[in-house]
């Protein structure tokens, strides 16, 4: 419930209403990723619709596209959007992709409902008025059309409801609108501000509902108007209508859900209409064998389902307890996570392979979001160790406040104490850092004359500034740079932790500058020019495995032993290397992790 | 059109070629598909046995039919990039908040078709078995499951075909399936191998799956394979 009071606390707060990224800018971005896709999906698919469903053509075409179209997810959809965008004819990556996405979403509904829509139109309507001599484009425009309206428009709302709560995965590649609200929230494990954003999604997709609703009286004729949801059903009902008895109630409701919700791998608000109505077709059809049932003397389901309901719950427990124990992964198994970025990446695979060379069962969970999301899980027992690095950790386990510690070995020995209390220990430290830069392109640098971060005060204009979701509100990230650096012209963009999102918006002029870490090879690769701390705000961050206590009373400390000879043996210039070896020639972690470790003897 | 494709993807493509990669990774890419088969089967069986309890608590008592069938819609209507956040505060970042994420996810197509099938028997069908002298659980087991069966695995179909998507979203909780790869494709300069193995092999599965179950369908119900014939 915790979530929800934080959610409504978060709302309630007319602070977070407003501003660059305030609730209200959200909501506009919103639309504008939602509204321009579902009209150009309008724009294609009904007039195909309509004309398919006209001529009675393209019943193959409607079957390949609900068929295809159910199986693609939506996920996938927005990889097709991102080659399209940023591969292929070179858009950026904040809010093409999405829009191709949410187009190529919208497409099958919409086709699919017009097609059934005028096909299902009554034969003998159509009939009549070719008899009259009305030719085709007075038997669509004057018969076909406004018959099939309704379920048109239901066609539209379910398409434009989908489009509205899908719109939130170009969270996901660095978009706009309510769904920076569930990524960043998730991201940053603020879980009111996440269920925040899925509260604003659904309220928006409610009101886009009733928008559409609006419009459609507006638009259909009054007449058909009153018949517009039992439509949808006897359209279903037509589909249905030559199969036999058995089947029919069956294929009734499986065939309009394949019409109301044709992406049907893809939730979304949409289904609720169709599922009325299909629940009303359905209380019909089963009044009259209900009745036979009571009226006859016809063994009541009643003893059988006693029966089966003692044997499922059972079968039930088994299973539930089954998985339970499958997901709990055994008491022995050492859980190494890491955050979403190569060089944790590769250091958990390090960690890991090392481990388990030494006879201990490990399992490596790669890419867990940020330490917002790691580090508690590691306190909590979801993870058993996690590459850290001393400043950042530190700053983390006392809550993130400043400190004015700056050496390595008094951060180290300050982080060791601070965790302590969480039953957790550190291994011993790395000489190698990776250090969060702000990094500017040359030009930039050039034309503004940036050599120090204290230099972005005098940036003509706001300097946009991008990280991911968790560098807003860290002090060694953007925090830092407004509190310590005091730079009041620098807004914060949301994109991700170092990764390709942020090379992208970078290169493509969508940030003025963006955190970097100082060990990645995209800095040397782009020839980005990284601003030097002049005011010191960075701690040190030395590489170090942070794990549970539990660990090493389970496997002694020969684990700890293990992990100290990888710290000893790590050094800056391995991690560009191997993060190069990741981020440019797209190896896996895991084999990068196995060459060196082989060629430092440590495993073998 | 192979061929125009090919020239297409490379734009300013880095990295190996997409042939190499895939060779290099098969061991990586048969695991994530052995995750998303289980994250589907698991998802799927524990939905089963979810709507079966719930199908036989409707049968027994009829107003319980209209609450479990709005519930499970509700349910549906949740957007599936939000759905395993929503879970992620009482579950963490395990494998059951993916399970039950999915699994409540099939609730919708397999209570209903559970129901649908089981009444859609023909009365007449089964006053005739009775009259015959079926007991209860052989009338069920014989009759019933057996006429209601299309049905059920028309539900299944829907449901499989509608995890194995859903299943690439659980990348956000760190599995994900073939999914996997589109996380890791989005934080790898949009590498474009990994993109397309992670949008594309669970397509190829749903299609896949969809039409091994078409065929145990038909396996199942032979005599609506000679009346069709």
């Amino acid at each position: 419930v915790e979530p929800f009071v934080d959610a409504f606390r978060f709302l309630a707060d007319p602070g977070n209403w407003t501003g660059s990224r305030g609730v209200l800018v959200r909501v506009i971005e919103h639309v504008q990723l939602s509204l321009p896709p579902l009209l150009a999906a309008m724009l294609v698919a009904i007039p195909a619709g309509v004309l398919a469903g006209h001529f009675r053509r393209g019943q193959a075409i409607g079957t390949a596209v609900a068929n295809v179209g159910r199986a693609i997810p939506t996920l996938a959809l927005l990889v097709f959007g991102l080659i399209l965008s940023v591969r292929v004819l070179g858009l950026g990556i904040s809010y093409w992709p999405t829009v191709f996405a949410l187009f190529f979403l919208a497409l099958h509904p919409l086709f699919t409902n017009s097609y059934t829509a005028v096909r299902n139109v009554d034969r003998a309507l159509v009939e009549a008025a070719r008899g009259m001599g009305y030719d085709d484009r007075q038997l669509l425009r004057q018969i076909e059309l406004p018959v099939a309206s309704p379920v048109i428009f239901t066609a539209i709302r379910i398409a434009a409801v989908q489009v509205v709560a899908t719109a939130p995965i170009g969270a996901l590649a660095a978009g706009g609108g309510l769904g920076r609200f569930v990524i960043d929230g998730f991201g940053a494990r603020n879980y009111g501000v996440m269920y925040a954003g899925i509260i604003l999604i659904a309220l928006l997709a409610v009101v886009t509902e009733r928008l559409i609703d609006v419009v459609e009286r507006l638009v259909v004729p009054e007449g058909l108007r009153a018949v517009a949801e039992d439509d949808v059903v006897s359209v279903c009902q037509q589909r249905a209508g030559g199969l036999n008895e058995v089947a029919r109630g069956a294929e009734l409701a499986r065939r309009s859900m394949d019409t109301s919700h044709p992406s049907s791998h893809s939730p979304g608000v949409g289904s609720r209409r169709c599922l009325r109505s299909t629940l009303r077709a359905r209380s019909e059809v089963d009044e009259p064998t209900r009745r036979e049932a009571r009226d006859t003397d016809r063994p009541s389901p009643r003893n059988l389902s006693m029966r089966v309901i003692r044997r499922s719950t059972l079968s039930l427990l088994a299973a539930v307890a089954l998985t339970a124990t499958a997901c709990g992964g055994g008491g022995d198994t050492v859980t190494v996570g890491s955050n979403d970025f190569a060089e944790s990446r590769i250091l958990a695979q390090i960690y890991g392979q090392v481990l388990e060379d030494a006879g201990i069962d490990v399992e490596i969970r790669e890419n867990i979001g940020s330490r917002e999301n790691t580090f508690p899980a590691l306190v909590d027992g979801e993870l058993d160790l996690v590459p850290e690095y001393t400043g950042n950790a530190f700053l983390f386990a006392t809550g993130e406040g400043d400190t004015d510690l700056r050496d390595e070995q008094e951060v180290y020995d300050a982080l060791v104490a601070e965790i302590e209390g969480d039953d957790l220990v550190a291994g011993e430290m790395s000489p190698a850092q990776d250090v969060d830069g702000l990094a500017v392109t040359r030009e930039t640098a050039q034309e503004h004359g940036l050599e120090t971060i204290s230099d972005i005060a005098d940036f003509p204009g706001t300097f946009r500034f991008g990280g991911g979701p968790e560098c807003e509100e860290r002090i060694s990230c953007f925090l830092g740079y407004q509190e310590v650096y005091g730079l009041d012209n620098m807004e914060f963009v949301s994109l991700d932790s170092g990764g390709p999102i942020t090379v992208e918006a970078l290169n493509a002029g969508e940030v003025d500058g963006a955190n970097l870490f100082t060990t990645q090879s995209v800095v040397g690769v782009n020839d980005y020019v990284l601003l030097e701390d002049d005011q010191q705000l960075q701690l040190p961050q030395n590489i170090v495995p942070v794990l549970r206590q539990d660990v090493v009373d389970t496997h002694g400390e020969e684990v700890l032993a293990l992990l100290d000879a990888v710290s000893a043996a790590l050094t800056e210039e391995d991690l560009i290397d191997l993060n190069a070896q990741v981020e440019v020639e797209q190896r896996e972690p895991r084999d990068v992790a196995t060459e060196w470790l082989e060629a430092n003897g440590l495993v073998g | 059109v192979s061929t125009t494709v090919a020239s297409l993807l490379p734009l300013a493509q880095t990295g190996v070629p997409a042939g190499e990669w895939i060779s290099n990774n098969l061991d990586s890419i048969t695991r994530r598909g052995v995750e998303h088969l289980q994250l589907t089967g698991i998802s799927i069986g524990i939905g089963l046995l979810v709507s079966v309890a719930f199908a036989v608590v409707a049968l027994r008592y009829r107003w319980a039919y209209r609450p479990i069938t709005v519930a499970t819609g509700v349910v549906f209507t949740i957007p599936s990039i939000a759905l395993f956040p929503i879970l992620r505060p009482y579950f963490g970042l395990t494998a059951t908040t993916a399970v039950i994420g999915l699994t409540l996810y099939t609730l919708l197509f397999l209570f209903r078709n559970i129901m649908v099938g089981i009444e859609g028997v023909p009365p007449d069908v089964v006053e005739a078995a009775e009259g015959q002298g079926y007991a209860r659980n052989r009338l069920f087991l014989e009759v019933q499951l057996p006429l209601a069966l299309p049905v059920i695995i028309a539900g299944v179909r829907i449901a499989t075909v509608t995890t194995i998507g859903l299943v690439t979203i659980t990348g956000l909780i760190g599995y994900g399936g073939f999914g996997f790869f589109i996380f890791d494709g989005l934080r790898s300069n949009l590498y474009v191998p990994k993109l397309l193995v992670g949008a594309l092999a669970p397509m190829v599965l749903a299609l896949v799956a969809d039409a091994l179950l078409l065929l145990l369908e038909r396996a199942l119900t032979p005599w609506s394979r000679r009346s069709a014939a």
